[in-house]
């Protein structure tokens, strides 16, 4: 469903993320995690078609990012780090906005669903303008969801929920993804990659430092302590550097 | 202690001026502003009145008139200041209310520092007006003491009506729009003014009528004082006279502020947030008119248009939502412009309402109907992420300005038409249909160099050369494009028609055309820029 083969980003001599070959198949959930300025957001906005790569492809349900742009993104669901919303527009018209641009017919059911599943439905009529952090993340999520994307990338999407929020967006995600999507979660949150993720990459400096099956990379941690976290192998690859795995 | 912050401050702003002259980019637009700055006063030297055509050419019947006119001048300049403040006027920025709220300081200490630094900002604007000021007319000294204590004069007192209105809204719950006041006040000038108009003289003579007036000579009476400081002459005693009672008003009016500010002070403190929210945004967006209700109701469903529709329909309520007051005043200004110009016995022709609309649709329009790519350099993510071909963005976001700005000169035009004669009549019949294509091209480059040279739409306090810079060399570059433009559709059809013999109709088409084709051009390259426009480097 994601294919990333080959992908390199630079920023005039800076090279933001270096070679970087992975694939994410339909169910399972990738979790991305790496220090600041490991090169994660800028993967994530590469994948999602809003900057170009310098070079490699990516391509999203079988369509390459670079030469099919437009049928690549009508199959994503981006929700990046810090939602920009449309300041003048409710709620409801983001909803609206999103269902004719992605020509969701009959969108209005799931629409309302949304609204309720993200407690959102008294604020249909409210401008995401005065809305909380929080619930412009929520806002985010519906819209990304709206069109039933095929692929759905998770840039740090628990920043600002409360528990309720919290929750309900987790099972969200573990739904989507039994329903067949294809989802990568870039986040800090260690406890919540661990507990939601089927694979995980690490990056860092640009580079790939570990990709595999969750489980699988914990067991390869494990040899050298009992009950490994994926804190313990985060802090262990981050601080040498580490086989590739898978 | 805050008037070391102040300092700290100013050494700051002068450093990220100086660091921008590093860049070629800032150099090449500093020197733009210093060679326009130096045209200017070089024509304010040579010549004693540049608008000799519209003004008396006499240097001493010109200052008469406009020392007769100023208070009137003064006293709109408020009420539109007034109109235009989306809140009090006096407010702190959230590291100022982070940091020197929760310091050991009194609230008159942070309303002086406040003021003292609205007062550095004003010191820097007296100085450029007192440069492009012809010294012929005003004496540098006057001009530049009559700007600063006027320009003071009406930051105060728009600063002590917010307040007033604040403290309304508190102490009697009643929830005062400055708008509604300054719609009152206008009516009640209006009425005065229709009370005292006589229809057989001019608007001069009305106004000087007015000022006569025993109401007229109480409203004008503290804007008068500051007309008195630009005339006067001599230091001793025409400007020491004039200036000292300026200056006692100011402190009145300082005086005023912190008594009010005293009953007011946590309202003041949210309005200063909200202000401060909507003032980042327009730096963001350029659209200055932020306000906005907390709910509303969609009334129009989007259109679809194969993906162009939704993007239009988002800027159209971009442009209500949040330009609705700018919308509204322009498009009142276009309906009275007619009226008055007949109030004013003005002699018109089609050639100079073709200029006036030229200059408004080049020079007035596309600064304030920003409702394009220009607005959405925060939301150009959103955009980038759709599955929409770019062409399609493109015109999605060109629509509501061009349309919108279309519309308001429609308005103007037919305004302006009562005024000309019937063979004219058929002239701006013809004119009309151009302003579609005209705006489209207008707005493709606007937004066409706004992609290819993305910067904030305000400037970044006072002196912002790399902002006044950028600006003047856009409007030279889209004003030429546009006239070049002009005259190769109306050539085109010019040989058409003496190749062909057509008609005046079909040269009028043929040109309509033609327009409309460099105007399309303009699409694809719009699309390029957009692809090209890296949001990571912005």
């Amino acid at each position: 469903m994601i294919r990333v083969n080959n992908f390199t980003k630079t920023y005039n001599d800076f090279v933001a993320v270096r070679n970087l070959t992975f694939r994410v198949e339909p169910g399972e959930i990738l979790g991305l995690v790496g220090p600041n300025g490991a090169g994660k957001t800028t993967m994530m906005r590469v994948l999602s078609g809003i900057i170009p790569p310098s070079s490699g492809t990516l391509s999203v349900a079988g369509h390459d990012i670079v030469s099919d742009p437009v049928k690549a993104k009508q199959a994503l669901g981006f929700i990046p780090d810090d939602p920009r919303l449309f300041d003048t527009l409710t709620v409801w018209e983001h909803l609206e906005f999103i269902a004719a641009t992605y020509r969701v017919v009959n969108y209005k059911p799931a629409a309302e669903t949304l609204l309720q599943l993200f407690n959102l439905d008294g604020k249909r009529n409210h401008v995401v303008q005065g809305l909380s952090r929080g619930m412009r993340q929520k806002v985010a999520i519906a819209c990304a969801y709206l069109h039933h994307p095929k692929v759905i990338l998770f840039d740090e999407p628990l920043t600002g929920l409360d528990p309720a929020g919290i929750r309900s967006i987790k099972e969200s995600m573990q739904e989507r993804a039994e329903q067949g999507a294809a989802i990568i979660i870039s986040s800090h949150l260690l406890e919540l990659v661990e507990s939601l993720c089927t694979h995980l990459l690490v990056l860092h400096q640009g580079q790939c430092r570990c990709f595999g099956r969750m489980v699988d990379v914990l067991q390869a941690f494990d040899e050298f302590k009992n009950d490994t976290t994926l804190e313990d192998v985060f802090f262990s690859i981050t601080h040498a550097d580490s086989p590739e795995l898978g | 202690m805050l008037i070391k912050l102040l300092l700290l401050r100013l050494r700051g702003a002068v450093r990220l001026r100086l660091q921008e002259l590093k860049t070629l980019r800032g150099l090449l637009f500093l020197l733009v502003t210093i060679a326009v700055i130096a045209l200017l006063m070089k024509q304010s030297a040579l010549s004693a009145n540049p608008l000799a055509s519209i003004f008396p050419s006499d240097s001493e019947q010109l200052r008469g008139q406009i020392t007769q006119f100023m208070p009137i001048g003064l006293l709109a300049a408020y009420l539109l200041t007034v109109f235009l403040s989306p809140s009090s006027g006096l407010y702190f920025s959230p590291s100022e209310i982070n940091l020197l709220f929760s310091g050991p300081f009194t609230r008159r200490a942070l309303l002086l520092y406040k003021l003292c630094s609205y007062a550095f900002g004003i010191l820097l604007s007296s100085l450029l007006i007192m440069l492009l000021v012809p010294a012929s007319t005003y004496t540098p000294r006057a001009t530049f003491l009559g700007a600063f204590l006027t320009l003071m004069f009406i930051q105060l007192l728009t600063v002590a009506t917010g307040l007033l209105s604040q403290l309304l809204r508190r102490y009697f719950c009643v929830r005062v729009r400055s708008s509604y006041v300054i719609i009152t006040l206008i009516s009640l000038i209006a009425a005065t003014y229709l009370y005292y108009a006589d229809v057989s003289s001019g608007l001069i003579d009305k106004l000087a009528q007015f000022q006569a007036s025993m109401g007229g000579a109480l409203l004008l009476a503290p804007f008068d004082v500051f007309a008195h400081i630009f005339q006067a002459h001599l230091i001793f005693p025409d400007l020491l006279v004039w200036a000292t009672l300026g200056l006692a008003i100011n402190v009145g009016l300082i005086t005023l502020v912190i008594l009010l500010d005293r009953y007011s002070g946590e309202a003041s403190t949210v309005a200063s947030l909200k202000l401060y929210k909507r003032w980042d945004r327009a730096r963001r967006s350029g659209l200055p008119w932020g306000a906005q209700p907390l709910t509303v109701r969609s009334l129009i469903q989007t259109p679809v248009l194969s993906g162009i529709g939704p993007v239009a329909w988002r800027q159209m309520l971009t442009a209500f939502r949040s330009s609705g007051k700018a919308l509204l005043t322009f498009l009142v200004m276009a309906i009275l412009a007619g009226p008055l110009l007949v109030i004013a016995s003005a002699d018109i022709s089609k050639w100079s309402l073709m200029g006036g609309v030229f200059f408004a649709g080049v020079f007035v329009l596309p600064s304030t109907l920003v409702f394009d790519f220009r607005s959405d350099l925060d939301t150009m993510e959103n955009f980038k992420a759709l599955p929409l071909p770019s062409w399609k963005i493109s015109i999605g976001q060109l629509a509501a300005p061009v349309v919108l700005t279309s519309l308001i000169e429609l308005v103007l035009v037919a305004s302006v038409a009562i005024l000309l004669d019937s063979q004219s009549h058929g002239f701006l019949i013809g004119f009309s249909p151009f302003l579609i294509p005209f705006n489209m091209l207008l707005y493709g480059l606007e937004n066409l160099f706004f992609l290819l040279f993305p910067a904030p739409l305000v400037p970044v306090g006072r002196a912002d050369f790399d902002f006044i810079g950028r600006t003047m060399v856009g409007f030279a570059l889209t004003a030429t494009i546009l006239l070049g433009s002009c005259f190769l559709a109306v050539g085109a059809s010019q040989v058409a028609m003496n190749a062909m013999g057509l008609p005046w109709p079909a040269f009028v088409v043929v040109a309509w055309f033609s327009l409309t084709l460099i105007a399309l051009m303009t699409l694809p390259l719009l699309s390029w820029a957009f692809n090209r426009f890296d949001i990571s480097r912005w």
